[in-house]
């Protein structure tokens, strides 16, 4: 059985077995496999990308809605100088 | 000798020359192309014909799928199976195909890693493959792929980047904007989470930590 693990961008992003990808060793896929179980919990604004090294690097999933951000109409004001009359 | 009109055994002086009577060779055993001699010493045509690295699919006498690697390709589908295992969640995933195929395969299902002849999945796979059969002829129909094919949103849509060869394939599920009205869809996603929405679409994804077994199917070659 050929085993491979996808590299993108330097990140491991899957692996599998059948084509495609980097072949590995049966250990080094087992190795992997349980990284992967290992994983640290996502949140809904983060998770983990896999590094080639077997460590984790963390990134935004979704970008935080800014509630402090004006509406429209605040923009317009704004612009115009306001009107706090 | 009895009644055979070829020679399957020679002697000089007592000792064996030639002795062919407990050859094991047939036509149905010898590779197509290639000739020899059978054990009663008559020349045979080979009629075999090389199995694929990847085997054939057929169904067993209860109906079940079953994965053949040792049949002759041209007696069944043309397979290939694999797995992958994401370590993220996406949407879809490129898988490659480690042989070279004139085509797209006709059908291609996904499953999570579980037995592959568990019941349920093998009840799906079944349902699809018959509805196959049903619309181009059964068990195996040989010469419409293309037209099969060539309305992706019957197989697992994508292709590999070009779109022109089966080099392999992204995998992802027809969403309702892209299905043709009235059409039935054959269940490609047998999953044990099913297909999930994501962000209240239809889309779908692989999740992360979770190994996921492909086969990919093509009609007989010859």
């Amino acid at each position: 059985m050929r085993y491979y693990k996808d590299i993108q961008n330097g990140f491991i992003v899957a692996i599998g077995t059948g084509g495609g990808g980097v072949e590995i060793t049966e250990s080094e896929y087992e190795t992997i496999l349980s990284t992967i179980s290992n994983k640290p919990a996502r949140t809904d604004t983060t998770d983990y990308h896999l590094r080639e090294d077997l460590t984790w690097e963390e990134y935004e999933r979704i970008e935080p809605p800014d509630e402090s951000e004006p509406s429209a109409e605040e923009v317009v004001d704004i612009l115009l100088g306001g009107s706090d009359d | 000798m009895a009644n055979n009109p070829y020679v399957n055994k020679v002697t000089a002086n007592g000792v064996v020359i030639v002795d062919l009577t407990e050859d094991t060779v047939t036509p149905s055993t010898l590779m197509q192309g290639y000739t020899a001699h059978d054990k009663s010493g008559a020349l045979i045509n080979g009629t075999a014909v090389s199995a694929t690295s990847a085997g054939v699919v057929t169904q067993d006498q209860d109906g079940y799928l079953v994965l053949d690697d040792d049949a002759p390709s041209g007696r069944g589908l043309v397979y290939e199976s694999g797995t992958f295992t994401p370590t993220e969640d996406v949407t879809d995933y490129a898988i490659a195909f480690s042989g070279t195929h004139s085509t797209l395969p006709f059908f291609a299902i996904v499953m999570t890693a579980v037995d592959e002849y568990d019941a349920t999945l093998n009840s799906a796979a079944v349902s699809w493959y018959t509805n196959w059969g049903t619309l181009f002829g059964s068990p195996f129909y040989t010469s419409t792929v293309s037209t099969a094919y060539g309305d992706s949103r019957y197989i697992c849509r994508g292709s590999n980047a070009t779109g022109t060869s089966s080099s392999g394939m992204s995998i992802s599920y027809p969403d309702s904007s892209t299905q043709a009205s009235g059409k039935s869809y054959p269940r490609y996603w047998v999953t044990e989470t099913g297909m999930t929405a994501r962000s209240g679409t239809s889309t779908t994804y692989f999740r992360s930590g979770t190994t996921y077994r492909w086969m990919a199917v093509w009609a007989p070659t010859s």
